[in-house]
């Protein structure tokens, strides 16, 4: 039994982020609350990323009207697989995917079957703001399906699996890889019960993971290895996060990522206030990093000078 | 930079809020405690005339506030009476006055009598004192030989005092004693006799008469002594003794030779001074002795609000507590319930509703919401339509409750208001958000935590000393503004993240 000041002085030498330190002393100062709608919206953000270059997944339809949803069959019946999500919806509240039809009733990932009106029904409750952060009136997005990279076949169940990476101030300083699990019924949101497995900056290699606070190295459900496993076109990865903060002029944003196996790194959305299980799946702290690069004074380098600082100091040999 | 405003402006804040909180205990008198209880005095005069059946005049001294009492809620009962207050002198005459009057008048007067705390700063400047000399020439002349001969065996104005009462009060009197005193050897005749021979040797003295409040009863005697200017102050003697100094529970009521009532067109059929004991609460007399001196924090305090508004401020001035362990709770140890501040709320609700029943009232009209919740989901309801069913139901629920606890006499089941009620469909509708957001095991966590940090919120908000602090010291309330605004500043680990991320603390296996 480790007493509470070991504890805090212990994670305070590890460099251990917390959440007061997040908020008082890297998203209050460096996010301006005026830019959230940015990455709130996903429409904005997708919107943003095109103009950047960035790929994202492509958008079948976007709906914002009660009256609009009853043309939704007509406009999207021709996508076998797509994603319904919130524009504005947080950790993974609302988002639908469907894969296949069975009869007239549509396929959920989760092998649950819905008929068109019931997905019509959930639209109409995201339009009315009950995914949305505030309560706020929300629109709807129908987006292509991604189709994970096979190197995931093994470590995944019903969902698609992300990689989260988090840039301040340009620099990639952490990243975690995603794995639904059927307790998460099939969302990459650790607190949903999704397996975060850290990653190494240097080579793209995914280290220990956690899963519901423990460390675990297999899968629950597959039991396949989740340690040890190259993520393909991670520098590409590590690109697309370097630019983001210059692009939505947020310092400190938490980027979500998918690998398609055809289009590659595709980036999902962003996050103004990436939560802290990252370093739990990483077992390393945020704020020492965050710390090396206001010190390293890298952030005003350009672009692949800041891959290199991070690949250099926030492998698994490094902080 | 940043944490040093932060501090200065915490510090500034907390030095006011202390400050003004000492200030207001310690010279105006405000008690920590509400109950702690303080005694006064309560005196009665009452004067009985025989009627002559014309015209009457009656007057009586008014006491006034000295520098170690003060006089409080004069009331006179003289109903016929016209009445009139004038100074007269160093005294204030009390004038009661009838056209035509037979048979036998009674007129009272009551007051309080406080000692007083903080003694009432020594006025330098002595008030105007009527000089005359009474005294026929021969008696004058003797007066002056009796001062001489004090003056001889004294060595300051003190002890010339002392001696000369000894010298009227000693049981071998001189000649000339016997010639001014006569047989009557009582204090009052030496008090008196004392001032005029002071007077006619061009000092100033004064006969004061008072009442001991030692000896409480119903028929009191009065107690005379002597004043006189000492360098630059009254000195008061006693007449018996003729130490310079009486008990310190004389307390002074008219001074001059003057008896207590005069009488015009009537006889005084029997007068009588009855002094009781009362206790008073701390509070009850800071406040009074505030308004009465016309104290601005007093009457600019929530003390003079009307009954009703004083309740309301009672409970308002104890949310910031609840409100402040909300923050402490959230930001220091990492817990929160539904919403960022309806605990406090819900505990608002229950000091109507009592905490017991209040939490059972809430569990099960929560309860009662949710499952209605459970059951329109599969209506397919939007949402704000299914919030308002919920909130419709719930309000059917409390009806229900009520009409059944009226009907089995259930008291606490009636308690149902309309505060309540409002808090209560605001908690259902954003238990059900949680729950439509983040599923029912997070929405039954927030709501059994809101449900306990409420119940910890009431117990805190409603304790008697809490309310009495906030209420009597608002700018207590400063004190709590400068601690939560340190606490936003706080940027060191929660007490829930020191087990979340205690895995990081421990050394690789």
């Amino acid at each position: 039994m480790m007493m509470p000041w070991r504890i805090a002085h212990q994670l305070r030498k590890v460099g251990v982020l917390g959440m007061n330190a997040r908020n008082g002393d890297y998203i209050l100062p460096f996010n301006p609350r005026k830019l959230y709608p940015l990455v709130d919206d996903k429409l904005l953000t997708k919107e943003l990323a095109q103009r950047e270059g960035l790929a994202t997944p492509e958008l079948h339809a976007a709906f914002h009207y009660s009256g609009e949803i009853r043309r939704a069959r007509e406009l999207i019946d021709k996508y076998d697989d797509f994603v319904v999500k919130p524009a504005n919806g947080s950790r993974g509240n609302g988002i639908l995917v469907i894969k296949g039809r069975i009869g007239d009733n549509l396929r959920l990932a989760s092998h649950r079957l819905m008929s068109w009106d019931d997905l019509r029904f959930h639209m109409e409750n995201i339009l009315s703001g009950i995914y949305s952060l505030g309560g706020q009136e929300d629109s709807v997005l129908v987006e292509y399906c991604v189709e994970f990279d096979r190197v995931f076949e093994n470590i995944t169940h019903l969902g698609v699996p992300d990689i989260r990476l988090i840039a301040y101030r340009g620099v990639p300083v952490m990243g975690m890889l995603r794995l639904p699990t059927s307790a998460s019924e099939g969302k990459a949101n650790l607190h949903q019960g999704a397996i975060g497995a850290g990653i190494d900056l240097a080579s793209g290699r995914t280290l220990t993971a956690v899963w519901r606070n423990s460390v675990v190295h297999q899968h629950p459900d597959t039991l396949a290895e989740v340690s040890g496993i190259a993520i393909p076109h991670f520098d590409r990865m590590l690109e697309i996060a370097a630019c983001c903060n210059a692009m939505t002029g947020l310092d400190y944003i938490g980027v979500d990522l998918v690998l398609d196996r055809s289009k590659g790194p595709l980036m999902l959305e962003l996050n103004a206030r990436p939560g802290l299980n990252i370093q739990i799946a990483n077992r390393a702290g945020l704020a020492a990093r965050l710390e090396a690069v206001d010190r390293a004074g890298i952030a005003q380098r350009p672009a692949p000078e800041r891959i290199t600082f991070a690949k250099h100091y926030f492998g698994a040999a490094g902080v | 930079m940043r944490n040093l405003h932060v501090y200065l402006l915490a510090a500034a804040l907390a030095a006011i809020g202390l400050g003004l909180t000492a200030y207001k205990h310690f010279v105006v008198g405000l008690p920590f405690i509400e109950k702690a209880s303080v005694s006064a005095w309560e005196v009665e005069s009452e004067v009985r005339v025989a009627a002559n059946g014309g015209p009457l005049k009656l007057s009586m001294f008014e006491p006034q506030d000295s520098r170690e009492f003060s006089v409080l809620d004069t009331r006179i009962a003289a109903p016929d009476f016209g009445i009139t207050i004038a100074p007269e002198g160093a005294n204030r005459r009390l004038n009661l006055t009838a056209r035509t009057a037979s048979g036998v008048m009674v007129a009272r007067q009551r007051f309080l009598v406080h000692r007083n705390e903080v003694r009432a700063p020594d006025r330098r400047q002595l008030p105007p004192f009527p000089q005359e000399i009474t005294l026929p020439q021969t008696a004058q002349s003797i007066a002056r030989t009796l001062y001489a001969a004090a003056h001889a065996k004294s060595a300051d104005d003190v002890s010339l005092i002392t001696v000369l009462l000894r010298d009227l009060t000693s049981p071998d009197r001189s000649a000339n004693v016997r010639f001014l005193l006569g047989d009557d050897r009582s204090p009052r005749k030496i008090a008196s006799l004392a001032a005029q021979i002071l007077r006619v040797n061009g000092r100033f003295a004064r006969a004061v008469h008072g009442v001991d409040l030692a000896k409480t009863g119903i028929s009191v005697n009065t107690k005379t002594w002597l004043e006189a200017v000492v360098g630059d102050h009254w000195q008061a003697f006693s007449a018996a003794t003729g130490e310079p100094r009486i008990p310190r529970d004389y307390f002074a009521w008219w001074r001059g030779d003057a008896p207590f009532a005069k009488v015009d067109g009537g006889k005084a059929d029997r007068q009588r001074i009855g002094i009781t004991r009362v206790e008073q609460t701390v509070l009850r007399r800071a406040l009074a002795l505030g308004r009465h001196q016309g104290a601005f924090l007093t009457n600019y305090s929530l003390y003079n609000l009307p009954a009703t508004q004083r309740g309301v401020f009672r409970v308002i001035m104890s949310i910031p507590i609840g409100v402040f362990v909300l923050v402490l709770l959230r930001n220091v140890i990492g817990l929160h319930g539904v919403g960022t501040f309806m605990p406090v709320l819900i505990a608002l609700s229950f000091r109507i509703t009592h905490l017991l029943w209040g939490l059972v009232l809430f569990s099960v009209a929560l309860a009662a919401g949710l499952i209605v919740r459970l059951y329109f989901e599969h209506l397919k309801l939007l949402l704000v339509a299914r919030l308002g069913a919920i909130v419709m139901f719930v309000i059917l629920f409390l009806a229900a409750v009520t009409v059944l606890s009226d009907k089995v006499n259930f008291e606490p089941g009636l308690s149902v208001a309309l505060f309540p009620l409002v808090i209560l469909t605001m908690t259902i509708e954003r238990v059900s958000v949680i729950w439509d957001e983040n599923g029912p095991a997070e929405a039954i966590k927030l709501a059994v935590l809101s449900l306990i940090i409420a119940a910890f919120c009431y117990v805190l908000m409603a304790a008697p000393p809490v309310q009495h602090i906030f209420f009597a010291f608002p700018e207590m309330i400063l004190v709590l503004m400068a601690l939560t605004i340190m606490v936003g500043r706080y940027t060191g680990y929660r007490l829930s993240e020191l087990v979340r991320f205690k895995i990081l603390a421990e050394p690789r296996q």
